[in-house]
């Protein structure tokens, strides 16, 4: 799937796969990769503005740690990340079924 | 993709690669991307250039490494981690507020580029005072600071303005006497502006206004003032040679400075494609 489809529900995406728990950029978007059934693709320097958008709204937070490759930034949902991870996630739900109900598809 | 994926959430990688380039320096077009995120960034807020600098070195090494692991040349393999990044335009956001942000900015964050729009606009009143002075040595006062057609004044008036000038008429008198608001005030300014100039060269940089608005506020106040005063100075023109040279100045010195400060702010704005 195209970037331009990925744009428009980076936040989304980035919230939705920070569900899965703390991780750092690289990993986050090879995450989103996988759990799309590698139909989505980000352009990999566009979620870092995108997590710090979101941790600057106070929905994710971020800190250094050490792993095998090196010093990373770490992003995991905060107690407000994860309020409106489920807000975001049931709009979204709401939209497709409207969607599927104009498409004339049963969801 | 695939190289983000053969790993799981990668753990390894991110050790350093190392490539010939044509010039025989050890550097690699990741360098090549690191050195033009930093001159990016040379202006924005330090924390953020840091660790947006830090993330983004992390992930194309990684990716790099990865890309090695399925067998790309080394060069290839950076290359490829640089393109699939995206421009340095892509992330540097990050360094700058948007222009919702500057509300919340401290007051001390405003107080330099404040500083230093005033610096240039009291300079720049002061050169178009400097220039009316030029005007009136060539064309006399009454260019610079005579009353346009219509402009009459009481007897008495007269007898005030003539005071200070004996053998000069009352319009000639009325334009000596306007000379100093036209030319000695405006050059005053102009010397408060160049303190001012040096306040702003002392005041420490704070967090970063996002690209190029000072330069924007700046180039959009000096074109409307050579608009407006052009506009003026037209006017006077065609209803006579009286009082030209005052707004003629102010246009002279308004527009080139506009167009200055307009360029600042486009070059400010772009940013330069990667090389990949």
């Amino acid at each position: 799937m195209g970037r331009s489809s990925v744009n428009g529900q980076l936040d989304l995406l980035l919230l939705g796969s920070l569900g899965a728990g703390e991780t750092h950029g690289y990993a986050l978007i090879a995450r989103i990769h996988e759990r799309s059934g590698e139909r989505l693709e980000l352009q990999e320097g566009s979620v870092y503005p995108a997590l710090h958008k979101l941790e600057a709204a106070g929905w994710v937070a971020s800190r250094w740690a050490q792993d095998a490759g090196g010093r990373r930034r770490v992003y995991a949902l905060t107690t407000p990340g994860h309020t409106e991870l489920a807000r975001r996630t049931e709009e979204w739900k709401g939209f497709s079924t409207a969607v599927w109900g104009v498409l004339g598809v049963a969801s | 993709m695939e190289g983000l994926l053969d790993g799981g959430v990668g753990r390894s990688g991110g050790g350093v690669v190392s490539v010939e380039n044509g010039a025989g320096a050890d550097e690699g077009p990741i360098d090549a991307y690191l050195d033009e995120l930093f001159a990016a960034a040379h202006d924005g807020d330090p924390a953020a250039a840091r660790r947006l600098l830090a993330e983004t070195e992390a992930h194309l090494r990684e990716c790099a490494a990865r890309l090695r692991g399925q067998g790309l040349d080394p060069l290839d393999a950076e290359r490829e981690a640089v393109s699939r990044f995206g421009p340095v335009s892509t992330v540097t956001p990050v360094l700058r507020p948007s222009l919702r942000d500057v509300a919340r900015l401290p007051l001390r964050a405003l107080v330099r580029p404040l500083v230093g729009l005033a610096a240039v606009g009291a300079i720049a009143v002061g050169l178009s005072g400097a220039l009316s002075e030029l005007f009136g040595r060539v064309w006399g006062a009454g260019f610079v600071s005579g009353d346009l057609p219509g402009v009459a004044y009481t007897a008495a008036r007269c007898a005030v303005l003539q005071a200070p000038y004996p053998g000069l008429d009352c319009a000639q008198a009325a334009a000596a006497h306007h000379w100093g608001e036209v030319v000695e005030y405006r050059v005053a300014l102009g010397v408060l502006g160049l303190v001012l100039l040096l306040v702003w060269r002392v005041l420490p940089r704070d967090t970063g206004l996002p690209a190029g608005l000072a330069p924007s506020i700046a180039a959009a106040a000096f074109l409307l003032a050579a608009v407006g005063t052009g506009f003026l100075a037209l006017n006077a023109a065609v209803q006579g040679w009286q009082g030209t040279g005052a707004w003629l100045s102010a246009a002279v010195v308004a527009l080139p400075l506009g167009a200055v400060f307009a360029l600042t702010a486009l070059r400010a704005i772009h940013v330069k494609p990667a090389r990949a």
